[in-house]
């Protein structure tokens, strides 16, 4: 264990500091109060109770010290929700889900594990939140494979079975203006950011990039005050990747930029917001298993090593994936 | 042996090499964390707790990376993954021990290593550790020795491929310790009873069965592998007839204790192990069909056994061999 230049106790050579500190924070639009329960340990507790309110200003600290008993916000749900309402645009489905429980604590960027109807499916399917009215979850559905073209399918009154939220959210207390910047279906969560964002009253701006005229029908489920939109075959807006949308556009000095897409677009974005000195978050995609950190099996290269998508991120620091693709020194040290 | 409950509710209590469990339902390591669970869902999520005993994810002497990713896709009913035991370390993994002394049921440390000599100086520090008295760690039972990872290097298939190889690690961990031995088996052998019969004269208290089997899924478009480590290990309802048929060898033709995994989604797949003569049943794959999944299997087992009228395992354990 070291102790940081904060004052917190690290244990994890997994556990960055930076990690650690989105992994910390539990931002919330929920007033709602909520008793943080621990613990697995039987360490002592201070006993105390926190608030949401209360542990967006705590003072960060390693996920392995929450448990110790201290503070832990556990809030995922898991359990079988109805789907209120479908809308399409193409191919691509917006299901809004009725889920109370998972709507009450959910935060942007954050992601719902969800299983797909039909028993040769196996794996559940991570799902970003597109956005969150009330007790209602809003699900953007890209259909990519056959289990994802179900969950597309999801008809009105049909149930979904959801885990969630999980994931570390957009840390937006500090966000002044934004640029939101993203790419196909990976726009999907930057709906929720901008929600947040207006309703604080701060300045948003968001350069979407399309492959073609077909996926740039999912500009239409956005409502976004201020949305460019750029397509790789000009047959939509401006032609070109969202990066030189987002270029073109340009942001303010004290803009952060929040990113979303694959991952050779947020190697771009952050390439660029280095170039012109601005910083921000990113939320990267990966396959995933359990989505809960116990698989190991959504990592991605970092500068600080393979992180797990589902617990260290999905939102990272834009400058945190590793530009190679590998993280420092390799990642392989054996069975390539 | 408790009476069945009141609620009708049939034994399903177990002994594995001595050891009393609640219920035959393990996790499979690597696939079931108690800590991030607690982290995700509250401790609530753990009252009772999914599983008769905890296999944490494979620790290894040093810290490992990992595979590249991607380390996981979905198959025809199944999965096949290459994480590459991605794990912090002996050292880093001790310090966080104390995290899971409140897991209410026994502990079973998985160790991978690339040699023999790594396998034994985890299991010596573990041991080590145990040693100084504290009422602040959970309540170890044993090891399971993974020699069946297809997803490394040197260790893993290597040693649990060749009976020899099984024998000498088996017989070396043993020396070293008074808690269980377990050997976790793989399935990409032509004779896993040879395997199993090596660990088993070599001291080992139980066997476990099956870890993956090594395949290989191409992405549709590019038409090359999928994963970053090419190959990778193959689990989840798919491999259950092949776990199933191994298990009922070793049981045919050995007596060492078994527990039974490949596969298991349901109370009935629980079962039909414990018919081929398993005296436990580890759930992997299906871990990642929902939170809710061992709960519900441990349930459905009792179901199941109550529908067909058995009030304990025992009477069904082995229904399925062919003993002469």
């Amino acid at each position: 264990m070291s102790e940081s230049d904060d004052g917190f106790v690290m244990t994890g050579e997994r556990l960055s500091r930076t990690v650690t500190r989105l992994a910390g924070r539990c931002v919330t639009r929920a007033s709602k109060k909520r008793s943080c329960r621990a613990i697995v340990s039987a360490a002592p507790t201070t006993g105390r109770v926190c608030t949401t309110a209360g542990m967006a200003e705590a003072p960060p600290r390693s996920a392995a010290a929450a448990l110790r008993g201290e503070q832990a916000c556990a809030a995922a749900a898991s359990g079988s929700y109805r789907v209120v309402e479908r809308r399409s645009f193409g191919p691509y489905a917006l299901l809004t889900v009725h889920a109370p429980d998972v709507a009450a604590v959910a935060r942007p960027g954050q992601f719902v594990m969800a299983a797909v109807p039909g028993p040769q499916f196996h794996l559940r399917r991570p799902l970003s939140l597109h956005s969150v009215e009330g007790p209602r979850l809003r699900l953007l559905v890209e259909p990519r494979g056959e289990g994802t073209r179900a969950l597309a399918d999801t008809g009105v009154a049909d149930t979904l079975a959801l885990t969630g939220p999980l994931g570390s959210g957009f840390p937006l207390g500090d966000v002044r203006a934004a640029l939101l910047v993203g790419g196909g279906i990976g726009a999907a969560p930057l709906q929720f950011v901008a929600d947040v964002l207006r309703e604080r009253g701060v300045p948003v701006t968001a350069a979407f990039g399309f492959r073609d005229e077909g996926q740039a029908r999912l500009a239409a489920a956005f409502e976004v005050d201020d949305l460019w939109v750029a397509t790789d075959d000009g047959t939509v807006g401006r032609r070109g990747t969202a990066v030189e949308l987002a270029s073109a556009v340009g942001a303010g000095p004290q803009a952060s930029v929040l990113a979303c897409g694959p991952a050779p677009m947020i190697a771009q974005v952050g390439s660029w917001a280095a170039a012109v000195g601005l910083t921000g978050y990113a939320s990267l995609e990966a396959h995933m298993a359990c989505g809960t950190g116990a698989c190991h099996g959504c990592v991605v290269a970092t500068r600080e090593g393979y992180l797990r998508v589902c617990v260290d991120g999905p939102v990272f620091p834009l400058d945190l994936p590793a530009a190679t693709g590998e993280p420092p020194g390799g990642g392989v040290e054996a069975g390539r | 042996m408790t009476p069945p409950l009141e609620t009708g509710r049939p034994d399903l209590a177990v002994t594995l090499a001595g050891v009393s469990l609640e219920h035959p339902v393990l996790n499979a390591s690597g696939t079931f964390d108690a800590l991030e669970t607690a982290r995700r869902f509250g401790a609530g999520a753990l009252e009772p707790f999914p599983f008769a005993a905890y296999v944490p994810k494979t620790v290894t002497l040093e810290a490992r990376a990992g595979n590249p990713p991607p380390r996981v896709t979905e198959t025809a009913s199944g999965m096949i993954n290459a994480v590459g035991l991605q794990n912090p370390g002996i050292a880093a993994w001790l310090d966080e021990l104390p995290l899971l002394a409140g897991v209410p049921v026994p502990v079973v440390v998985n160790i991978g290593g690339s040699r023999r000599a790594d396998y034994l100086e985890v299991l010596r520090r573990v041991e080590a550790r145990l040693e100084v008295h504290d009422t602040d760690l959970p309540r170890v039972i044993g090891y399971e020795l993974n020699v069946s990872c297809p997803n490394v290097g040197g260790g893993g298939l290597a040693i649990g491929t060749q009976p020899a190889e099984t024998a000498r690690l088996t017989a070396a961990a043993r020396a070293l310790t008074r808690r269980l031995i377990i050997v976790k088996l793989t399935p990409n052998v032509t004779d896993i009873v040879a395997v199993a019969r090596a660990a088993a004269d070599a001291g080992a208290d139980a066997v476990s069965l099956v870890n993956t089997l090594r395949a290989l899924v191409l992405d549709p478009q590019s038409l090359t592998p999928c994963l970053g480590n090419r190959t990778g290990g193959l689990c989840g309802p798919a491999i259950k007839p092949v776990a199933l048929r191994m298990v009922w060898e070793i049981a045919s033709a050995l007596d060492v204790p078994i527990i039974g995994m490949g596969g298991i989604v349901s109370g009935r797949d629980a079962l039909e192990f414990v018919a081929c003569g398993a005296t436990a049943v580890a759930i992997g794959a299906a871990n990642f069909t929902g939170p809710e999944a061992p709960l519900r299997i441990v349930a459905e087992l009792a179901a199941e056994m109550r529908r067909r009228g058995l009030t304990d395992l025992a009477a069904v354990r082995g229904r399925a061999l062919s003993r002469t």
